[in-house]
């Protein structure tokens, strides 16, 4: 079991560094952005980027060898001691060594260049990273018990008028796309009927505001997790009930309701507990579109307004934290499965 | 041994000795060769079973058959209709979705507005007493207007209110808040209505003044508010922007008598200065210590307690000394569209689609139904060029009585007007456009002279159409037809579907084939290349692959290929462990039978049809894909689909609902019915796996 953990952790760890590692070629591939600023801001950004070892400088025009020139102390009153400096890009395999070195010794994941110029990347994912979170356990919250009481009625109701309408439901919610969800969602509840704010309350509005800011987004999000959890508990339990063991505790005397509490419930919870916990961090990644129709300061919100601003840096960070999430979510997935369900044993010798 | 003897039991129990010879039996059928009987019944094969099963759920067939409606669709319409989508058509915005004759009053081409602002310059009184004024006759035309309602007082809204409330370049508003404590400011900074400067680096060694222009008279139940101005600043390595009050006006406006629209212009103006207003700035040790960053200055109208405040303000002008860059020397309002006003609720400015509201604001608004296409294409005044009108002269649809080839030696520009003056029009023509010719002017400057005719004209007939046209789904933001827009977009997304599935399933199976038939090492490897590729997000690949290639059809393709044929892979590698075992293939091994043969013969066969309908389910997740992207903001640029629509309609979700109610609809149908169809034939084809979706 432990061999298999660690198995599946070395394996993520080089997935994710493969991943990353062409994330941030590619990136480095596309012209290069110059920050838009005052000079002297511009100056202080180039000159950090020199201690990351990301740009060079020179004393004199290099013609050729270096690409183009990003920035000149030339006809500035940067300069005290008199020397202009050119800079210029590294090569970019260089660049690419200088970057693994500073995200493992510094914490360093580059520089914002126009989302909050000369703020260091991580910071910003890190101050939107909290709403992000915040919306997501409300909407796991509310979709988990949603969704699985949904779910149970349907698989007790199988093939009745009951699960017939529920399936219906769930497929059509499963179906319409999210942002078709959320712009209908923000038109009937914000706009037509004024119960909730259009857009989500920023800092300064009252409590009241803020609490009420939160249905919209926790709906859109739960609507689609309550169709999934409900399906998936549905399909699970449908299962279970028409195993044998279900029978032979009819056969002996049980109540219906003590077989499902008992026996059914019990087992077709295995896979869906870690589906949950899976679920929950995977969802993080899934609520870009809501971020931005409802003006939410989240990670996804934020992946949009790097890639309008083209701030390069902040995207290729936005970019790695999604990763590392869908990556985490599928290790945690395979190894609860492992933990929750003493059947499966896996990384042991298959003998079939 | 001529005889056997036999010992057997019957029923009771009783044993019985029985001997038999040869000669006891013998041949029933000696000439006749024996065959294998056909089958009573019909012989089904997989397929055959397969389909059986299939048309058995109902959901899933009509799920198909919806699908190939609209698959049939996508490919008519665009051909069927003949609108063109790559142009802009600036008289045709915004019409109503439109399929039976007006005045059905139902999908007829019409709206009903509510609460739009009205012209009060014509007043109608009916015979109840009722007070009639009809809407602004620029925004919407008196023809197309029916069913209106009495004018009542009430918020406006309506996004055309703030240019026509803005009176001789005054704008004036009431606002609604009348039981507000003016001591509070918290209650001050929700209801005041506020104009931000933008920022701006001052110069704290210059001198700076503003003068408020703002009316000194006003009529009854307006203009009362009082003033006040403020400097928000930020110091120079200070995060926190802090506010300094500059001066406070009280209003001590005189009451006139008059009506707001035949007054206003005539009231009048008193102004308020502020001078030297970075004094107190300078003072701050902050900025003392660190400089100036950046301010602006901002003009607050605050409420007034128990009445109805409203805004009168005509200009504000920036004066520095020394400074002449100064981007707002002169912030005067030449529209009401200019005037930024809070949003009552969040502290926000609201600026949908680029046009600015007035929100507090009070006013007579009317409510009707508005026809679209009668405003678009009804009868209008156009003023057509000299060249359009010599060209209907040459289609024949107007003659002149004057015989300009008879006249020519005269002055030529009198004898050309003599011919103008006498066009007739030949009504009975279906194309020509012109109903009456009502004025020529002639304007001679610099020795050219310019004709203008001012007509009537059918504005279908105009516009170059041979009857009223109808849009079944009315048309968008430019004027185009959003049937066919939705309908090239289905086309786009399900190519793209088919397209991306076509190539994923092939590198899919073959990938699959290799991994699944050869097992050990090989398996191992491409397993793991497979596991490391499909841990980056779709969205990751997709952003790079856009990013570095351009937004256009095959980077799409690209990006949705390189990690869309893992799952077929993975589905073909498990079938190709399933059957690679299986004894009949092993007796086919042993027979000598090489690798082809066993792969193309027995397990592919077997395999295939649950690979297809398992792959299947690609096609709506790559359509969703492409309007998720398109909704970030990284569609298409060269081609319509249906994400490009969505997300350019989506800023009209409140205004043309519409328009985003038809592309979601059809997308919402395509799903579900790919969906269920897809589902259908996986269950179909692979019973074992029924009900888990």
């Amino acid at each position: 079991m432990w061999k298999y953990v660690v198995k599946r952790l070395v394996l993520a760890l080089i997935t994710a560094f493969i991943i990353l590692s062409l994330t941030y070629l590619m990136m480095k591939l596309l012209p290069f952005q110059r920050p838009i600023g005052m000079a002297s801001d511009q100056w202080r950004y180039y000159e950090a980027q020199l201690d990351y070892g990301y740009v060079i400088k020179f004393a004199t025009e290099q013609k050729e060898g270096y690409g183009d020139l990003l920035f000149t102390t030339e006809g500035t009153d940067l300069v005290k001691d008199g020397n202009n400096w050119y800079y210029y890009q590294r090569p970019i395999l260089e660049q690419y060594f200088n970057f693994w070195g500073n995200v493992l010794t510094k914490w360093d994941w580059g520089t914002s260049t126009a989302i909050q110029f000369n703020a260091s990347a991580m910071s910003i994912i890190g101050s939107r990273l909290p709403v992000s979170i915040g919306i997501n356990i409300w909407s796991v919250l509310v979709s988990v018990p949603l969704g699985i009481a949904l779910g149970i009625w349907a698989a007790l109701k199988k093939n009745k008028p009951t699960d017939h309408i529920i399936s219906t439901i769930v497929m059509v919610f499963i179906s319409v796309p999210s942002f078709i969800v959320i712009s209908l969602l923000i038109k009937w509840l914000a706009f037509d009927l004024k119960l909730f704010p259009s857009q989500w309350p920023d800092a300064t509005s009252t409590t009241q505001n803020k609490i009420l800011g939160y249905f919209i987004p926790v709906m859109a999000l739960s609507f689609g997790s309550i169709c999934g959890y409900c399906r998936f508990t549905r399909a699970e339990l449908c299962e279970v009930m028409s195993s044998d063991y279900l029978l032979l505790a009819r056969t002996k005397g049980l109540t219906k309701t003590q077989c499902i509490t008992r026996h059914a419930l019990r087992n077709a919870m295995v896979p869906i507990v870690p589906s949950i916990l899976a679920e929950f961090i995977g969802i993080l990644s899934g609520s870009m579109i809501l971020e931005n129709l409802y003006n939410i300061p989240g990670i996804g919100g934020l992946f949009v307004l790097a890639i309008n601003s083209k701030d390069y840096s902040v995207l290729m960070v936005d970019m790695a934290m999604f990763t590392l999430i869908s990556l985490t979510a599928s290790v945690f997935l395979d190894i609860s499965y492992g933990f929750i369900d003493p059947r499966i044993r896996m990384g042991a010798k298959n003998n079939g | 041994m001529d005889k056997k003897e036999y010992i057997y039991v019957d029923s009771s129990g009783i044993e019985h000795k029985i001997a038999l010879e040869e000669s006891n039996f013998e041949l029933k059928q000696q000439n006749e060769a024996i065959h294998d009987q056909k089958f009573k019944t019909k012989p089904t094969t997989f397929f055959k079973d397969a389909l059986k099963r299939f048309a058995k759920n109902k959901s899933s067939v009509a799920g198909g058959i919806i699908l190939g409606i609209l698959l049939v669709l996508s490919l008519l319409i665009p051909v069927i209709d003949t609108n063109n989508i790559d142009v802009s058509h600036p008289y045709e915005l915004f019409l109503a979705p439109k399929a039976f004759n007006a005045g059905t009053g139902f999908w007829d081409g019409t709206k009903k507005i509510e609460n739009a602002p009205c012209d009060t310059s014509k007043k109608i009184v009916d015979e109840a007493g009722n007070v009639f004024y009809y809407p602004f006759e620029a925004n919407y035309p008196k023809r197309a207007v029916s069913k209106l309602t009495p004018a009542k007082v009430g918020y406006l809204e309506d996004a055309t209110a703030a240019a026509n409330y803005g009176y001789a370049n005054i704008i004036c508003v009431k606002s609604t808040a009348t039981d507000i404590d003016i001591t509070d400011e918290e209650a001050i900074s929700e209801y005041a209505t506020v104009f931000y400067s933008q920022n701006y680096a001052f110069d704290l060694t210059d001198t700076y003044k503003v003068t408020l222009t703002v009316l000194d008279e006003h009529i009854e139940g307006f203009a009362r508010c009082d003033y006040r101005v403020l400097i928000d600043y930020k110091a120079k390595t200070v995060d926190e922007r802090k506010t300094v009050t500059l001066k406070e006006f009280s209003d001590d406006s005189k009451l006139v008598a008059g009506a707001v629209n035949d007054t206003i212009s005539t009231l009048k103006t008193k102004k308020l200065e502020v001078s030297n207003f970075l004094e107190e700035v300078a003072a701050d040790p902050d900025v003392a210590a660190n400089g100036l960053e950046n301010a602006n200055l901002r003009i607050e109208m605050l409420p007034v307690a128990n009445s109805q405040s409203s805004l009168a303000i005509r200009s504000i002008i920036f004066e520095a000394e020394n400074d002449t860059s100064i981007p707002f020397t002169n912030l005067g309002f030449d529209n009401a569209n200019q005037m930024i006003l809070k949003q009552p609720s969040a502290r926000g400015y609201w600026t949908s689609t680029g046009t600015k509201k007035l929100y507090h604001g009070l006013g007579y608004v009317c409510s009707f139904v508005y026809d679209t296409y009668e405003a678009a294409y009804g009868v209008q005044e156009r003023t057509l060029s000299l060249s359009l009108v010599n060209e209907y002269v040459e289609k024949g649809w107007i003659s002149s009585s004057f015989n300009i080839d008879d006249a020519l030696y005269n002055d030529a520009a009198l004898e050309l007007d003599k011919y103008y003056k006498t066009l007739k029009t030949d009504l009975t023509d279906k194309y020509c456009p012109i109903v009456s010719m009502k004025e020529i002017t002639v304007t001679t400057s610099g020795g050219i002279t310019a004709y203008q005719f001012i007509c009537d004209v059918y504005g279908y007939k105009w516009l170059g159409y041979a009857e009223m046209p109808k849009f079944l789904f009315g048309t968008d933001s430019t004027g185009n037809d959003l049937l066919k827009l939705v309908f090239v977009g289905l086309r786009t997304s399900l190519g793209l579907g088919l397209l991306t599935f076509a190539i994923c399933f092939t590198i899919g199976l073959v990938w699959g084939s290799i991994c699944g038939y050869f097992g050990g090492t090989v398996d191992l490897v491409m397993e793991r290349f497979t596991d490391i590729l499909s841990g980056i997000p779709w969205i990751v690949i997709m952003t790079l692959c856009i990013l570095n290639l351009g937004s256009n059809f095959f980077t799409f393709i690209l990006a949705m290929c390189m990690t869309g044929w893992i799952r077929t892979a993975s589905i073909t590698r498990t079938q190709f462990y399933r059957f690679r075992d299986r004894e009949y293939t092993l007796a086919s091994r042993t027979l000598g039978a090489g690798h082809p043969r066993l792969i193309f013969r027995h397990i592919l066969p077997n395999a295939m049809g649950t690979i297809i309908t398992s792959s299947i389910l690609m096609i709506p997740s790559v359509i969703f894909s492409e309007a998720t992207i398109s909704y970030l903001g990284l569609g298409f640029q060269d081609m319509h689909s249906l994400g490009v629509t969505l997300s350019q309609n989506q800023t009209y979700l409140l205004t043309n609902p519409v328009l985003i109610l038809f592309p979601s609809a059809i997308m919402a149908l395509i799903m579900i019915s790919f969906n269920l169809f897809g589902n259908g034939l996986r269950d179909a084809f692979n019973p074992s796996l029924k009900g888990s979706d």
